[in-house]
């Protein structure tokens, strides 16, 4: 891959992969030291990378610092802890006007937040980046029959979360 | 259809409605799905949970890597291969810095000087030795110097003039020649 190549896929991805480190870290500025660091990790290795593949190889990578900063900061955001932002019976909008208000979009961003990181991840993939299943394997490096379940276990607990805090969609 | 049989249906038909969301990756037939929401409740609020779901995942909008973040990459990656490597003249400076720094690091060792090693026991008893010789010999010479000059003075300075000063010598008694 030559300069001008990766500068293109740059361009290309840069936002994206900034925005599932944002929601993986729950944080901007450790986001941008991750897409700074497997952007400058992709030229290191680019003689090695297939060019084809390259935006999946970028993608595995902020996915594996991603997960190396969760772990090293052991803190599961949220994740064995019941919420506690059950709002009141009379606060509680409806499903439709939540989503209408974007209230909706900030709580599911909320239970994102607490799910385990691997669940997250599936969920982040597929749903707000829209890969394939095809290609979440590539950059999850997991079997079809695998990434299903965790994908299928991941949308039933965002909803079993959304549910107990009160936002029934 | 009512108890266990109704859980297992229910959980098989989650699995399709998990499996229609993701068209063309293995989809269940749509006749029976169809047909087991018209009738399952739960099920239909489940699939329309995650619809809901869906939907404002997808709707989740895309951050904007600051441009301050996009030049550092670049500083690291294409511009560092960019940047003009040491040429000819460059390698020969940065020779003789380093060759004059050496001869500085030699000279300053050679103008602190090399500290001596500690003395052996032996030297130590041997410098002993020879301290209390000297000391020997000076105390020796001293006490000649000190005879020298008592005859000097009493002998030949200053013979001369007690020989111009009368003295009457009278004999001590014993008392005082004793000393008492």
């Amino acid at each position: 891959m030559d300069g001008d190549a990766f500068e293109r896929l740059v361009r290309e991805q840069k936002n994206r992969v900034y925005s599932y480190a944002a929601m993986m870290l729950r944080g901007n500025v450790e986001a941008q030291d991750v897409a700074q660091e497997a952007m400058v990790r992709l030229w290191q290795h680019r003689a090695r990378v297939d060019p084809a593949v390259a935006h999946l190889w970028l993608r595995r990578t902020v996915h594996n610092l991603c997960i190396d900063r969760l772990r090293r900061c052991k803190v599961r955001p949220e994740a064995d802890v019941e919420p506690d932002e059950t709002p009141a019976p009379e606060e509680q909008a409806g499903p439709q006007r939540l989503a209408e208000s974007g209230e909706l979009r900030r709580q599911i961003e909320r239970a994102l937040g607490q799910l385990k990181p691997t669940d997250r991840a599936v969920l982040l993939l597929r749903e707000v980046q829209g890969l394939s299943y095809a290609e979440m394997t590539q950059t999850l490096d997991l079997p079809l029959g695998t990434l299903k379940a965790r994908l299928h276990r991941a949308r039933e607990q965002l909803r079993r979360r959304l549910v107990r805090t009160g936002v029934t969609p | 259809m009512t108890g266990p049989t109704r859980d297992r249906a229910c959980a098989e038909i989650r699995e399709a409605i998990h499996s229609r969301f993701d068209v063309g990756d293995g989809a269940s037939p749509e006749s029976r799905l169809a047909d087991h929401l018209a009738t399952c409740t739960a099920c239909r609020e489940f699939e329309a949970d995650l619809r809901v779901i869906r939907r404002g995942l997808a709707s989740t909008p895309e951050l904007e890597l600051p441009d301050a973040v996009l030049r550092e990459v670049w500083a690291r990656t294409i511009d560092a291969e960019r940047r003009p490597t040491p040429g000819f003249g460059f390698r020969w400076r940065a020779l003789a810095a380093a060759a004059a720094l050496v001869l500085l690091a030699i000279v300053g060792v050679w103008r602190l000087g090399i500290p001596e090693p500690e003395p052996s026991p032996q030297q130590i008893a041997e410098a002993k030795r020879q301290t209390r010789l000297v000391l020997q010999l000076t105390t020796d010479a001293l006490r000649r110097t000190e005879r020298a000059s008592v005859r000097g003075v009493l002998g030949e300075e200053v013979s001369p003039a007690l020989r111009r000063v009368p003295i009457r010598w009278a004999p001590a008694s014993t008392k005082q020649r004793s000393g008492s």
